[in-house]
């Protein structure tokens, strides 16, 4: 791998290596770019795909900790904060491949309607329209299931698409089947679940083993197609493009008319650096990106960077979702192979006459992380959850069931944001995040209503158990969007179209903060759809 | 373990149980050497309450054939030493409760004194940890021959091939 001279003047400095980062890497050095990504975390390969799940999930070994990097929450500003802990956080991989190593691979595209939604249903809360529209965006969601791998069949409430999907589907699951049953039994119409995980070899990568370990674990067999796998050895192989792990950006470095001139960090001795470049591009998610703009303030921009339309940080979403689970008399085994196989979209459009604003999808899924997941977080609300009967259920219901999960819509609300805590700091001494969220009530209302679904769909599949997980108010979550929102008015957007900062012409951002609504609780797609057309977009804004 | 996108919902109650107040990645302290150890009677106690938590009265592997003891006891005195004082405190309540020794009580007055702790820090904490001790992987000195996984029915093997269970071997149209 080439290195760079943090002195040397680069075309691009890359903050984030994760699922768009990792993307503009490849991109815009096999384009003849010079680049350097600097990534928080490590570059871990072997000891991030062991099936250890104690010390993978449990003990956080492939996750940003709380020790070193603390985070409060609180509901709204009126509440005292909270310091973070499971259940209470926003939680990504900090390591080359951010969260993106970790995802299901569940590869679903915004639908036409899903970017003029504030033009469709009116006002609500913060909703507006995206500044490019569906068709603006296909062409760079065919060339993200290309060049990553995603395999899929079209299905029936599909958007129009250029080309095929480039591999056929997985196989089916158990859980898959049943609930395509049940669907079907209801009037719906269930589909095969497109996957960035391969369903034969591509690309000179292997395919799926159908080990079971997908959610939270990097492949070892590079099946999933993650931005490590696929987009980060061809940046290596460019000669062009170092990643740099283990560099910890803490601020973007201005000069005084107003361009960036590159990022300062601490290296993994904790030493500071400064890595110049020609431009600067944030990937850095929809936490850590806002959190580097604020910590960037200065005399000249004191609300920080990028900040004139005091909107960085706001308008934070998750993707409410609720589940519905079941317990079917033959094994289903679902344990095995990757997360879900089909889809139910009956339900993705909003529908006013519903009464509130959203729409979702449904997938059929363990929702596990391995065996200590499911005995710690998937028994029954209402049985007991030590002694004799609570191992019985555990021993019966371990292959015998599944859950139907509804991935709904956030709308965006301008006090959900992340900010930095007045107070406390990280293990480097930098400003620790804050968030505040509260889920609108139609996002509650929505995921209530796709659960009224996802339980019925499971009975007409002849379940003999059907239980509804309980809907609780979001505390955490791994799906950070709309913190630096893409529009055309610099009063009311952080970034343009071309995912330029209105505010500084060389600094760029791309990630899912860049996103203006929520999509349906699948982000990835649009988010790498996003990085490969910001790939061209950025070098042509530059020569403007 | 916050990638569990619903099991939370489920876990309220647990919320902060397994990590909160750690001041260090708990995987830095895994291979440590014990700077404490549990007293005989407390090692017995917690074996006990482990095997309450997931019993063996039906003639399957439980807590104890599992070693979930091994497992439990390297964790508070090494990597999670920072919580022993927890466990130590609720084992001790438990020694009054039970008049003497709790390990030494019949299995229905165990049960009968856990259930009245059962919403206790402590015991939130042991429970997580009976459970972790049962299914993770045996490296960490529980799960003794895969006992817990054998249990479940789950098998580790990294490779598989359709049909994975039943209903997708002839899965018809519902493909």
């Amino acid at each position: 791998m080439i290195r760079y001279r943090p002195q040397t003047e680069v075309d691009f400095v890359i903050v984030g290596s994760g699922g768009a980062g990792g993307i503009l890497a490849k991109e815009l050095s096999v384009a003849g770019h010079s680049v350097v990504v600097l990534e928080q975390g490590p570059w871990l390969e072997q000891e991030h795909t062991r099936h250890d799940e104690f010390s993978t999930q449990i003990l956080y070994s492939t996750w940003n900790d709380f020790f070193r990097h603390p985070q409060t929450f609180q509901k709204t500003a009126n509440d005292a904060p909270i310091r973070s802990s499971e259940f209470v956080g926003l939680y990504y991989g900090r390591h080359v491949g951010g969260s993106n190593s970790h995802f299901t691979a569940n590869y679903w595209r915004m639908h036409e309607n899903d970017f003029r939604e504030r033009s469709l249903y009116g006002e609500h809360a913060a909703l507006a329209d995206w500044p490019i529209s569906y068709a603006d965006l296909e062409p760079y969601y065919t060339k993200a299931e290309w060049e990553l791998g995603v395999s899929g069949a079209p299905g029936p409430f599909d958007p129009p698409r250029s080309k095929a999907y480039p591999l056929p589907p997985l196989p089916p699951k158990a859980g898959g089947i049943v609930f395509a049953r049940g669907a079907r039994k209801l009037g719906l119409h269930p589909q095969r679940a497109p996957m960035a995980i391969l369903s034969r070899p591509y690309d000179g990568r292997q395919p799926c083993k159908h080990c079971g370990f997908c959610l939270g674990y990097q492949c070892e067999y590079k099946a999933k197609s993650s931005a490590f796998s696929a987009m980060i050895p061809k940046a290596v192989a460019s000669g062009k493009c170092e990643i740099r792990p283990d560099s910890y950006v803490f601020r973007v470095e201005m000069n005084a008319s107003g361009r960036a001139t590159g990022v300062r960090y601490y290296d993994k001795a904790r030493q500071e650096q400064v890595q110049r470049g020609r431009a600067v591009i944030l990937c850095c998610n929809g936490a850590e990106t806002p959190r580097l703009l604020l910590m960037s303030e200065s005399s000249q921009f004191r609300d920080g960077l990028a900040n004139s339309s005091g909107l960085v940080g706001k308008h934070l979403m998750f993707n409410c979702a609720a589940g519905a689970t079941a317990v079917f008399p033959e094994p289903l085994n679902e344990w095995k192979s990757v997360g879900c196989t089909h889809l139910v979209m009956d339900f993705h459009e909003g529908d006013p006459a519903r009464g509130f604003y959203g729409g979702g999808g449904m997938d059929a899924r363990l929702d596990w992380t391995g065996p200590i997941s499911f005995a710690l977080f998937h028994t029954r609300p209402d049985a007991p959850n030590w002694g004799a009967d609570f191992k019985r259920q555990l021993v019966e219901s371990f292959s015998h069931r599944v859950s139907i999960f509804c991935h709904g819509t956030s709308l965006a609300v301008e006090t959900n944001q992340v900010l930095l805590d007045p107070e406390l700091k990280d293990a480097w001494g930098l400003p620790a995040i804050r968030f505040r969220y509260r889920d609108h009530p139609d996002d509650l209302a929505n995921v209530g209503f796709l659960q009224g679904h996802a339980h019925d769909i499971l009975q007409a599949a002849g379940a003999t158990q059907v239980w509804n997980d309980p809907i609780v108010e979001q505390t955490w979550a791994n799906h950070m969007l709309g913190t630096c929102r893409m529009g055309n008015d610099p009063r009311t957007s952080v970034i343009d179209a071309n995912h330029r900062t209105h505010d500084v012409r060389n600094l760029f951002i791309c990630d899912g903060s860049s996103m203006v609504t929520s999509s349906r609780g699948q982000p990835t797609a649009t988010i790498q759809a996003l990085a490969f057309r910001a790939a061209d977009t950025i070098p042509q804004a530059l020569k403007a | 373990m916050s990638i569990h996108r619903r099991g939370f919902l489920q876990a309220g109650a647990l919320g902060g149980l397994i990590l909160a107040g750690c001041e260090r990645p708990a995987e830095e302290g895994a291979t440590a050497t014990p700077t404490e150890s549990l007293s005989g009677a407390e090692r017995a106690d917690l074996e006990a309450v482990a095997s309450r938590i997931l019993p063996s009265d039906d003639g399957t592997p439980g807590a104890k054939e599992a070693n979930v003891i091994g497992f439990l006891e390297r964790g508070f005195t090494t990597y999670h030493a920072f919580r022993l004082p927890i466990v130590r405190t609720g084992l001790a309540d438990l020694t009054r409760r039970a008049g003497g020794s709790f390990a030494a009580l019949p299995a229905s007055r165990q049960d009968a004194l856990l259930k009245a702790v059962e919403q206790t820090e402590f015991f939130q904490l042991v429970r997580a940890f009976t459970l972790c001790g049962m299914f993770a992987d045996p490296s960490w000195g529980g799960n003794r021959e895969q006992a817990g996984w054998r249990l479940l029915g789950f098998d580790p093997r990294a490779i598989w091939q359709p049909p994975f269970g039943f209903y997708d071997a002839d899965p018809g149209e519902d493909a």
